[in-house]
């Protein structure tokens, strides 16, 4: 089932000078979204990458009903996210990373209590899903203090509990991990594979954080300059255009194990340590098959590329292993299990 | 979906009570100028016994409610529930992605905010009443009057603040037009000075509009100035100014809800 659909949606932003140099400043444009497509089925988590401008959030605006799209279509469980804004209002939830939706000067736990009126709950749902969000988050500690008294990561985690208290069908996350420290950004992560889990939510994850996307997305849409540059699973975007992984091999003293071997490139040999690439194509299984093969092995390392490495080289303007701009968008992968 | 929407009125109140200086600041500020107020109306009245048809009593009368009335008001402001700092703060997104419209909460939380303003005028009111500021109603329909009157008087001040505010949705900062707005809200108002002391063809005018409708009018039905008999003109203009002011806040909120602007990234 279609969670989020996007079809052929450009958005333009007009910027004005200041009021003395109008005149003088020609008005300019700045193409943010540019004939974008793309569905999410219910149950998938995606990752939304791009640089700093790639209108990523801008997606996310469109997505969320925030922003009108110039042209172009959008839909969130069939209803038109703008026009329906109420009703779509019902089955998202959004956190904005460092914005708050907490009322500032009242207790978190307060906050909690608008939004239950807001959304209708029953007194006995709301306490069993805030005893529930209290065991993933550790609410309690914290939750009647006034907003305005809370540390970053302790908003943060009432921010995120806030957005999926009313359990949301769809979930758009913008940078819901930023400024956080390990143990908290751990205990978001944690909650968020908790929510993938359920196989209910569509989840739009928006970030510069490679880690998080790593944890928690099986699939990766990634945008530059308002157009999609790649759509596809994590797996497919390392290895994309031939990128492989390197295999540090330890040899056995005089054990004479293997120096050349086919599907790999010998990197690097120093004493007992081979450094190998894999070719295209070449599985990490079968390649340790063929090593384990040839004897004289004491230990394997295999290490992927990283998802970092390739956003950077992409960022940087190389296109090329994507396809070059403008990027024919690949089949948008299977939902996850 | 919509459960118990009515209970976003609590959130102005409950917000000012969890701050005790903030109360207690509202309290100094409201008994300071309600008794710098009588004290100048009296020393005014030191040499005569009644000027435009109103003795002393009736003079520091008005005075205290029309201060009442003001400064309550403007204190609640400060818990900062605005679309101007939900924009600069980039939250404003948050009032358009929940169940309940921008335009319905944000009238909720004004019943919040006017509930909360009443309780000071209510407040001051009985105070004044034990000091002798205040002169009781000259009767029951006086009272209910002017009651009724300040009802009205609260919802035309709400859509005027809020009409500025929604200025922000073009214009980003509001300050400009708030100062103009706050400027022309006292003078025309007839919180400062009654407004029958204006000269005749201009007080005509004032007492019609919508400013004079938030404070003069119930105040005057309060002090005597407008007798019950009189009072179904004013009353009528208040009742014109709400639907008026309903009519132009709901098209401008509709225009606004496409104007979103949410700051940075």
């Amino acid at each position: 089932m279609t969670a989020i659909e996007v079809r052929e949606v450009s958005k333009r932003f007009r910027l004005r000078g200041p009021l003395l140099r109008r005149g003088r400043q020609p008005r300019r444009e700045t193409v943010a979204l540019d004939r974008v497509s793309l569905e999410i089925g219910a149950g998938e988590f995606v990752g939304l990458l791009g640089q700093n401008g790639a209108g990523k959030s801008t997606l996310v605006r469109v997505m969320t009903g925030l922003l009108v799209p110039d042209s172009g279509t959008v839909r969130v469980l069939g209803l038109d996210p703008n026009r329906d804004q109420v009703r779509n209002a019902a089955n998202i939830g959004v956190t904005f990373g460092q914005r708050t939706q907490l009322w500032w000067d009242l207790r978190a736990r307060d906050s909690f209590g608008i939004l239950r009126d807001m959304y209708g709950l029953p007194e006995p749902v709301f306490v069993r899903r805030m005893r529930e969000l209290d065991d993933v988050l550790g609410l309690s500690g914290f939750w009647d203090t006034q907003a305005r008294h809370l540390s970053l990561g302790q908003r943060v985690r009432c921010d995120l509990a806030a957005a999926v208290l009313h359990r949301p069908l769809v979930l758009f996350l913008d940078e819901p991990t930023i400024g956080l420290d390990v143990l908290v950004r751990s205990q978001v992560r944690a909650m968020l594979a908790d929510l993938a889990r359920t196989g209910d939510h569509a989840i739009v994850l928006t970030t510069h954080d490679v880690d998080d996307v790593e944890a928690l997305c099986p699939r990766i849409v990634l945008i530059d300059r308002g157009r999609p540059l790649f759509d596809g699973t994590l797996a497919d975007l390392t290895g994309i255009g031939g990128r492989s992984g390197t295999v540090t091999v330890e040899l056995t003293a005089g054990g004479g194990g293997p120096v050349r071997l086919p599907g790999a490139r010998l990197l690097e040999l120093d004493g007992v340590r081979a450094t190998y690439a894999l070719d295209p194509g070449v599985g990490q299984e079968e390649f340790a098959a063929r090593l384990l093969g040839a004897g004289g092995v004491r230990s394997i390392d295999f290490e992927g590329v990283r998802l970092e490495d390739v956003l950077r080289s992409v960022y940087a303007g190389d296109h090329s292993r994507l396809g070059g701009p403008p990027a024919p968008v690949l089949p948008a992968a299977p939902a996850p299990p | 979906m919509t459960g118990a929407v009515h209970r976003l009125a609590r959130i102005a109140p409950l917000a000012e009570c969890m701050r005790g200086t903030r109360l207690a600041t509202t309290g100094f500020v409201v008994v300071t100028q309600v008794l710098l107020y009588a004290e100048l109306w009296r020393a005014l009245y030191a040499h005569t016994a009644e000027v435009a048809g109103l003795d002393v009593r009736q003079a520091v009368s008005y005075s205290t409610l029309a201060t009442l009335a003001t400064t309550a008001r403007a204190m609640r402001g400060a818990t900062g529930e605005s679309v101007k700092t939900r924009i600069l703060d980039g939250s404003i997104a948050y009032w358009f992605l929940r169940p309940v419209s921008a335009r319905r909460y944000r009238a909720w939380y004004g019943v919040g905010e006017a509930l909360y303003s009443s309780a000071w005028v209510a407040a001051g009111l009985a105070l004044g009443l034990v000091l002798g500021l205040v002169a009781p109603p000259a009767s029951a329909a006086v009272a209910a009057l002017s009651a009724v009157s300040f009802g009205l008087g609260l919802v035309v001040l709400y859509y005027l603040t809020l009409l500025i505010d929604l200025v922000a949705f073009w214009t980003v900062s509001t300050e400009g037009v708030t100062r103009f707005y706050e400027f022309v809200q006292a003078l025309l108002s007839g919180a400062l000075i009654p407004l029958w002391f204006l000269p005749g063809p201009l007080a005509a005018v004032v007492t019609r509009l919508p400013f004079a409708a938030g404070v003069s009018t119930p105040v005057s039905l309060y002090a005597g100035r407008i007798a019950p008999a009189g009072a179904a003109g004013p009353l009528a203009v208040q009742v014109g100014w709400c639907l008026v002011l309903a009519v132009l806040t709901a098209a401008v909120w509709r225009r606004a809800g496409r104007r979103l602007v949410v700051l940075g990234g």
